[in-house]
């Protein structure tokens, strides 16, 4: 009962940061995001136009006139003509009701229709794979590593671990990646290695419509899943190497200073054997403070890291996209640059909900000082 | 009671913190990187002309270098011998309307050189040359080329359809062997060769270049002029070349200053906020702890990187600014911490203070917290300016957030741009991402070695 | 009588720091028969601690034993393997209330899932563990409803309850009380004192009481044995120590136990507490020893059984 109201008001109180966020957001967007819709409103006029054109013949001037007044009625029923703090929550509406609008460059993405929507929802499937597996595996493995390397305060490994995890914090992510192509991609090429990775991509080429599409299709086809996978283990491997170290750090010191702790003394007392007191005496209460240590640094560790390796392996996620259209294409796309900026904000404040939930649902007192 | 004339931080003179520093592998270490960055900044400072960024933003400035080549040093590793790019010089001062000299050049190579360019210094648009190459080679023959039009600062000898199809007759008339040269490549690397059994081998030995210049208009002469040849090579420098030609070696040396200032400054701002906010909010207590706290929640979840994307490309933002907005998006972290060593400091100076008497909070801002807080922000910079640097470094890679002077995360961009990364070419994207490491390693590495000493929580 | 319960013999206990050995205990020794309650006191940093986690073997990872038997029913335990010992002794025949039990409950596991572990965990079912823990716990007048409670929710004096009441349903013959009640209000502090005396008779108990407080300690000891600076200073039967103290530091003691019981350390014996990594040649209590002799200096007293029984290691009664 009383957890049920605990959860009920984590998830308010994260849904009233997530539309504060929205809102700060919009009001810093609002500027471009009113561009992107006039863009679309002059766009659609002058189809509309054109197509009254056909029925109702008319002098250039007068199609003129009628494109005029149909955008200024437009631009009132948007409220683009309104002062910046009510625009702001008409962005925030379109945001909301996914009026996403029109890539500048449809052709770049190779998505039918350059609907906004359409592309960013393609490549969602892509960014959340690999960003809850990658979070997911290298934090399994790097709390795992930080814990073994705790237990053996001093020793040589500890050593070993401790510089990993400081020192891991100060690589490019997208740089490990470029690195992990140079070597498995192209020297294993140079060399005639029997076994080679692709230089990038999410699958292979003759599968991209399939993924595009379809994804979920992709999903039950053998062939594409093991293409899938193949592709995925250089982009894997480079954010288990930059990963893993900072957990294993986080973890390390965490459980430091927890087995100093009297109740683990006490364990021992007890006769627990180590197993038990591992998990039940030094993991339980160690996960929230690992949780919320790793919190302070997931902002940089998503959107620094995990986007720009998705560009650097052409991997068709948000990233990749966010890439394109800002890089690939002669100017930069602002549909797709503001839709991929709230669809990763959402992502991230859904990832940061998992996490909340989970260190609500393992710590007690923080059951107790929310409920 | 310590005196109260002498300095003290975390209750230690400063000579007792340096000498815990100095005395413990991690400060040692954390010293000499500090000592490569600020040398090498230093030096980057000193060498590289003032108009560095124009420079290099310049691409006929770098025409006359190799294209995408390596590193020089590679000729010891591979022993491949790669011929090294070669320039020859001389200032001419003369009135009359013909110079002439010659250059002596060994070709121990086994790829020979790639091109070769006649630069004259200064150009002016309406004096124009005409030039004659003799090219005497170790097996004795002379290959003749000319007359070149020369109109510009940098000509080009080896793709123009004259000096090839002279290469050609060369070797028809020589060998008898009928010459391709491949379509828009240079005739350059066929002066340095030889056929033998049918086919092409290069031609080690001495070779003796004679350049001819005459003025095309003779009543101004040639005048005072920098006059030189440069043989294109294959290998360049410390650090190889790019797709454009620049040298690696100066573009990296200029990222040394930038991502130092850029870090620290960072480091600074965000730090001065997230101290003001930490120690109101730790002080005050009440309602501006509340909205404080909630505040500082709130910037700890905003994403900034992706803000920092979409401000960079709609507000064109430069290096310095998108640092600037980075500081205001992301003292969080830190002024939760402030924060909380405020509230531990103030309960136990009051605790302590109930005895003697009450004491106002600004005497215990001045005599507890701020003594305590202080080293430790000097910590929060340090550990600051990694982020700043890979953030940015991030940014520039998606060329954003660009400055005058090549970044490293700006090299790395252009890199992935022209295909290195596909065609191998390990020195133009290695090197950069192992700069941006190593200045961030010197932040981390610092900061382990300080904060045992400035940690007021590790220290109890 | 045959073997005692346990028998301490010239255990020696270091601690390795940064800023040198810390001699924490120098040939201890002491023997407990069943049902029998030895007083450790002696101040603050004196080994009493040491003392007994040196027993059920948790010392700290810079600590090393340097010499001793602690011998259990005839066994020196200190010669078994870590998990022979931890199979049949702790817990099984000796339990600990440690010092501080404040922070000895997991603040992330109900009451229920730390007390009934150790029972499980020797193959007692789940449901007649909770109805043993749920006893355990009315036996130190606890309501059987903290069992599902999380440690953050209950008050200092009911988490040390608890503890006790987990030390006593493992049913051991020994249990070592370290300073269980010191941070305990007086009236809690008498509850907890009345409840170990019960349950010492209930049990057929035997304790080690750890104390800095001697008039604590009268209340239950049949023993004393005071330590000063990791050394015995003097061993007897409590009704001697305190009617007729030999040592002039247990005299020191004795004239300042204070007639309401507080907690309050024993500093005002002048003198500081001696440096242990560097301790006073000779006797360690010459520098503050009102008697202090030339030999004092320089030589350690040896430990002299005196005709009651009583061992006093002092040159006095050389
Ligand atoms: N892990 C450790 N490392 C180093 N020194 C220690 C350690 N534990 C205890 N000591 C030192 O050993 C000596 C004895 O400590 P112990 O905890 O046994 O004292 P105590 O008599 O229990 O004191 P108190 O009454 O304060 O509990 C003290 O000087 C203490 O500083
Ligand atoms: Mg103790």
């Amino acid at each position: 009962m009383s957890m049920l109201r605990g959860i009920a008001l984590r998830i308010i109180n994260l849904t009233v940061i997530l539309l504060v966020v929205l809102i700060v957001i919009a009001a810093v967007l609002s500027g471009p995001a009113s561009q992107v819709l006039k863009d679309t409103i002059q766009r659609e006029t002058s189809e509309m136009v054109t197509t009254i054109m056909l029925h109702h013949p008319m002098t250039p001037a007068q199609a003129e006139q009628l494109k005029q007044t149909i955008i200024k009625q437009l631009e009132n029923a948007y409220g683009l003509n309104k002062p910046v703090y009510i625009r702001v929550f008409y962005v925030l509406f379109n945001i909301l009701s996914f009026n996403w609008g029109f890539s500048y460059y449809p052709d770049a993405y190779g998505v039918p229709s350059g609907s906004v929507v359409s592309i960013i929802m393609s490549a969602l499937p892509g960014t959340i794979i690999l960003d809850t597996l990658g979070i997911l595996l290298s934090a399994l493995i790097g709390i795992e590593l930080g814990l073994r390397a705790a237990l053996k305060y001093g020793s040589l490994y500890d050593r070993a671990i401790t510089y990993y995890g400081a020192v891991d914090s100060g690589i490019p992510q997208w740089w490990v990646g470029i690195l992990m192509i140079l070597v498995f991609a192209v020297y294993l090429r140079l060399i005639h290695s029997p076994i080679v990775f692709p230089y990038g991509g999410i699958v292979d080429p003759q599968y991209y419509n399939v993924w595009l599409y379809d994804t979920a299709k992709a999903f039950i086809n053998p062939k594409i899943l093991a293409s899938l996978l193949y592709h995925m283990v250089l982009p894997m491997l480079t954010v288990f190497i930059v990963n893993i170290g900072g957990w294993a750090y986080f973890a390390r010191s965490v459980v430091l200073n927890i087995i100093r702790e009297d109740y683990v003394t006490f364990a021992r007392v007890k006769g627990l054997p180590q197993g038990q007191i591992v998990s039940r005496y030094i993991m339980r209460p160690a996960m929230p403070a690992i949780l919320t240590s790793i919190f302070i640094s997931i902002p940089f560790i998503i959107f620094g890291g995990f986007l720009l390796t998705e560009a650097v392996f052409q991997w068709w996620g948000l990233g990749y996209v966010l890439n394109i259209a800002i890089v690939g294409v002669p100017t930069p796309d602002m549909p797709v640059i503001l839709a991929d900026t709230y669809m990763s904000t959402l992502l991230y404040i859904v990832l940061v909900f998992i996490l909340e939930i989970l260190i609500y649902y393992i710590d007690p007192r923080i059951r107790e000082s929310q409920g | 009671m310590a005196k109260v004339s002498e300095l003290r931080i975390a209750g230690m003179t400063l000579g007792e913190i340096t000498k815990i520093y100095v005395s413990s592998t991690l400060g040692k270490v954390s010293i000499a990187l500090f000592v490569i960055l600020i040398g090498a900044s230093i030096y980057a400072a000193v060498t590289l002309p003032p108009n560095f960024g124009s420079l290099w933003n310049n691409p006929l400035y770098w025409q006359i270098y190799p294209k995408d080549a390596p590193p020089a040093w590679v000729n010891y590793l591979s022993g491949n011998g790669y011929a090294p790019q070669v320039m020859f010089g001389r200032e001419v001062s003369t009135q009359g309307s013909t110079v002439r000299f010659s250059f002596r050049v060994d070709n121990e190579y086994s790829v020979p050189w790639r091109d070769l360019y006649i630069v004259i210094k200064p150009m002016s648009g309406s004096s124009t040359f005409t030039a004659y190459l003799s090219i005497r080679r170790p097996d004795g023959y002379v290959i003749t080329i000319g007359p070149l039009l020369i109109s510009s600062m940098y000509t080009e000898v080896g793709t123009t359809q004259q000096v090839e199809s002279q290469v050609i007759q060369f070797y028809l008339a020589k060998y008898g062997y009928m010459l391709t040269v491949p379509q828009g490549l240079s005739a350059v690397p066929y002066i340095f060769s030889t056929v033998s059994s049918g086919s092409l081998k290069p031609l080690k030995g001495i070779y003796v270049i004679n350049l001819t210049l005459i003025a095309n208009n003779p009543s101004k002469g040639i005048g005072n002029r920098l006059i030189s040849l440069v043989l294109e090579g294959n290998v360049y420098g410390l650090m190889g070349t790019d797709a454009v030609g620049h040298d690696l070696w100066l573009g990296l040396l200029a990222g040394f200053p930038l991502s130092l200032e850029v870090g620290v400054v960072y480091a600074l701002i965000s730090t001065a906020i997230a101290i003001a906010v930490g120690l109101a909010a730790g002080f005050m207590g009440g309602v501006v702890d509340e909205v404080l706290t909630r505040l500082t929640d709130f910037v700890i979840l905003i994403p900034a990187f992706v803000i920092l994307v979409v401000l960079s490309v709609l507000l064109r933002l430069n290096i310095w600014q998108a640092m600037l907005y980075l500081a205001i998006l992301s003292w969080g972290g830190a002024a939760r911490i402030i924060r909380s060593i405020t509230m531990q400091i103030r309960t136990a100076a009051y605790i302590e203070l109930a005895k003697v008497g009450g004491a106002s909070n600004l005497w215990i801002l001045r005599n507890h917290a701020l003594p305590q807080i202080l080293p430790y922000a000097l910590y929060l910079i340090v550990v600051g300016v990694p982020g700043a640097i890979l953030t940015l470094a991030g940014l520039n890679f998606l060329n954003l957030a660009g400055a005058n002077y090549p970044t490293w995360g700006n090299i790395l961009y252009y890199a992935e741009q022209y295909g290195a990364l596909e065609s191998g070419m390990w020195w133009w994207v290695v090197p950069p991402g192992l700069l941006i490491v190593l200045v961030a390693v010197t932040f981390i590495v610092t900061a382990l070695a300080i904060e045992p000493i400035v940690n007021p929580r590790l220290r109890r | 009588m045959g073997v005692p319960l346990l028998e301490v013999r010239n255990l020696s206990v270091n601690y390795i720091t940064m800023r040198g050995v810390v001699k924490a205990l120098d040939r201890v020794s002491f023997d407990l028969d069943e049902n029998e309650t030895i007083a450790v006191v002696g101040e603050t940093g004196s080994g009493k601690s040491t003392i007994a986690k040196a027993i059920v073997r948790v010392l700290e990872e810079n600590a090393r034993i340097t010499g001793g038997e602690v011998i259990f029913e005839g066994v020196d335990v200190l010669k078994l393997s870590e998990e022979e010992f931890r199979r049949n002794y702790r817990w099984v025949k000796v339990a600990m209330v440690p010092q501080g039990s404040m922070n000895s409950l997991n603040p992330v596991l109900r009451v229920v899932d730390q007390m009934i572990e150790p029972l499980v965990l020797r193959g007692v079912p789940k449901v007649d563990a909770i109805k043993i823990a749920g006893e355990a716990l009315e036996s130190v007048g606890l309501p059987k409803d903290t069992l599902n409670r999380y440690p953050h929710q209950l008050s200092g004096g009911m988490k040390q309850r608890v503890i006790i009441a987990m030390a006593i349903q493992a049913r051991p013959k020994l249990v070592i009380l370290d300073e269980p009640t010191s941070a305990l209000d007086v009236m809690t502090q008498a509850n907890i004192m009345n409840l170990l005396k019960r349950l010492k008779r209930e049990f057929k108990l035997s304790y080690i009481f750890i104390t800095h407080d001697l008039a604590l300690a009268s209340e239950l000891a049949d023993k004393v044995l005071v330590l000063y600076a990791g050394r015995v200073a003097e061993l007897g039967s409590a009704d001697l120590v305190y009617t007729d103290p030999k040592h002039p530091y247990t005299q020191g003691l004795m004239t300042s136990v204070p007639t309401l019981r507080e907690d309050k350390k024993l500093s005002f014996i002048p003198g500081e507490v001696p440096s242990l990594i560097n301790p006073p040649s000779g006797c360690r209590f010459h520098p503050r020893c009102p008697y202090v002799m030339d030999i004092c200096r320089r030589e350690d007293p040896p430990m002299i059984d005196l005709k009651d029984g009583r061992k006093v290691a002092c040159w006095l009664y050389h």
